[in-house]
This record gives structure tokens, sequence and C-alpha cells, in this order.
């Protein structure tokens, strides 16, 4: 008997027309997959399009396997690749706006606004690969295996990199907001 | 296990991906050791700010159109929800047939029969019996 809370069981649920199922599994993703995207892209606008494109996709394409891994693995899999090719076409068209540009927050409190800028800030001081890394493991939530897969290198490599990345990170966050050292951690 | 060990791994531990074995040493360490406890929850809070910050729902009408474009696309059909019923294993049909026994045990013995009109040219018209049309009864003397 499968878990009914799985996702797998409720993407089965959502493909034979179950909406309550389709509510749960949304209200797992939005956030985490919606701000995944967000700063992949850097664009509000242009992420809730590539968000509903990909989960979309994600629920309508039948090719998912689940004895070959989890459907989080996948649909972030799924999200990197569309997000890298829209990347790519804006850079040729040159009109990507700023990589990774602090995006506007939710929260109205000055304290959130502040934390979520200097995340932003110190993030901002890291390599690509690095941030890709720790984002993929703490919004993702995937696993070392996941992402070695998904990036198609050694788990080991993952690990040490991450850790390299979680070490970086930190050294960053603790420097006073715009004091940030530029390579820090590359 | 040290403190020195303690904090190689504390990310690992974090991530959840040390060996069993190794998560518990270092959560034994750690329930002893309030220098590296300290350590360990600084580690979670940043990275918690960072999962705080890297994570945002789109507008609500994000969701109203998804759910809009799911129920499109995954909502079966009529004909498909009958094709699904007619595929169903013999015991739904078992249970059809069970429950369709009431409704013909009503249509036999509780439906009263359907009259047919009656044919006067019929041989089964009712006949006056004992009648002698020659012969009729006295009480009938003032009518005739």
């Amino acid at each position: 008997m499968h878990d009914p809370t799985t996702d797998e069981a409720l993407i089965a649920a959502t493909r034979s027309g179950d909406m309550d199922a389709f509510d749960q599994l949304y209200a797992r993703y939005e956030r985490r997959l919606y701000g995944y995207i967000v700063r992949l892209t850097g664009n509000r606008e242009l992420a809730e399009d590539l968000f509903q494109e990909v989960f979309m996709g994600v629920l309508k394409d039948r090719s998912f396997d689940p004895d070959k891994g989890r459907f989080a693995a996948w649909l972030f899999t799924v999200a990197r690749n569309r997000c890298l090719m829209e990347r790519r076409k804006q850079k040729r068209r040159r009109a990507l706006r700023p990589r990774l540009a602090v995006p506007e927050v939710e929260q109205d409190l000055e304290q959130a606004v502040d934390r979520n800028n200097r995340v932003w800030a110190a993030m901002e001081q890291l390599t690509e690969p690095q941030r890709q890394l720790l984002l993929l493991k703490q919004v993702g939530e995937l696993t070392y295996k996941e992402i070695a897969s998904m990036l198609d290198v050694a788990e080991g490599t993952v690990k040490s990199r991450l850790h390299a990345a979680t070490v970086a990170f930190r050294h960053q966050l603790a420097q006073p907001l715009g004091h940030q050292q530029q390579g820090e951690g590359t | 296990m040290n403190c020195e060990d303690c904090q190689d791994v504390l990310v690992e531990h974090h991530y959840g991906e040390l060996a069993t074995n190794e998560s518990r040493s270092v959560t034994d360490h750690l329930g002893s050791c309030g220098d590296c406890a300290m350590a360990y929850c600084r580690l979670e809070a940043d990275l918690k700010a960072l999962t705080l910050a890297s994570t945002q729902a789109p507008r609500p009408a994000v969701r109203e159109a998804m759910r809009r474009r799911a129920r499109r696309s995954f909502t079966p059909s009529m004909w498909s929800r009958l094709g699904e019923f007619a595929r169903r294993p013999v015991p739904a049909y078992g249970a059809v047939g069970v429950a369709l026994v009431p409704i013909a045990l009503w249509v036999v013995f509780v439906l009263p029969d359907p009259q047919p009109p009656a044919d006067p040219t019929s041989e089964s018209t009712t006949r006056v019996e004992d009648y002698d049309a020659t012969n009729p009864p006295s009480s009938l003397d003032g009518v005739l």
C-alpha cells in the first residue's frame, strides 16, 4: 500500500483528477521551487512563467519513474535546466537583469528585509557553483547523491564543495553589510 | 568524539548526510559540549536565514491559474469515467448485481399487471349466465 502523502502518490492522484492532491503538492513546493527560480533568474515575472511551465510540465510528463529517484530531485533538475536555458536565451538578447538581484521581499518588517539583504549580499559574493549548491541543498532539500547526479560529479565532490560553500557563506554573512569581500571562498 | 572532530562534521550533520552511528556521536557530543552546541545553533540559524531569504510564494493568481489548468488537463471526461467503471474488476459487477436484485423483485412482485383493454368480440367477454330471453324472470316484468 502506498503512503497517500508521498509526492509520488499525490502526483498519481492529481493525474486522475484529484484537485485536493494538486493543492497539497502545490503547497509543498510553491515557496521552494518559485524561490529557487527567482534566485536563478533574478526576475519575478519571468520566474512566475517558468514556475508554471516547470510545475505543470512535470505533472503532465509521464516519463517520471519513482524507482529512479525522488520527485523533488526531478522537479529541481527540470527547473534548473529550464532556468539555465532561459538565462542563455536572455544573455543572447542582452536583456537579463543583473544576476541574483535582491528580490522584493514580502515581509514589511525592517528586520526581515535587513536579514534577507544581508543573506543575499553574502550569497552574491560566492561563486556561481557555490550558490547553486547551497540553493539545491537548502531550498531544494536534495541529497548529496541527487545533487551529484544532477551536476554529473562525484558524491564526494559535492560533499567537499558544499562544505566549502557553507563555510564561505557564513564567513560572508558575518561581515557587516557592504563590507563583504569579493571572491571569498572561491 | 572531540570538539575538533565534531566541528569538522557539523555541516554534514546539519544536512543529514552522516551515517547513523556518526550522527549519534555528534548528537551525544553536542549534548555534552556547550561550545559545540553553540556553534551548531549558529550554523543552523545562518542556514535557516538562507532558506527564509530564498523561499517565497508566487502571487495567488498564479496558483489559481495553475489550478484551472490542472483541472482542465486532469479531470476525466464522462466517457473516460464510464470506461474506467467498465474496466473495474469482477467484484464491482457483483456489487452492482446485488444492488439491482431488490429493484428486480419490486418490478416483478409489487408493480401491478397492466390490464389489457376489453375486447367485445373476444371469447373471454363476460357472459350473462342463467338468463333465458324467451322466459324472463318476473322481477323484470315492469321493465320489459
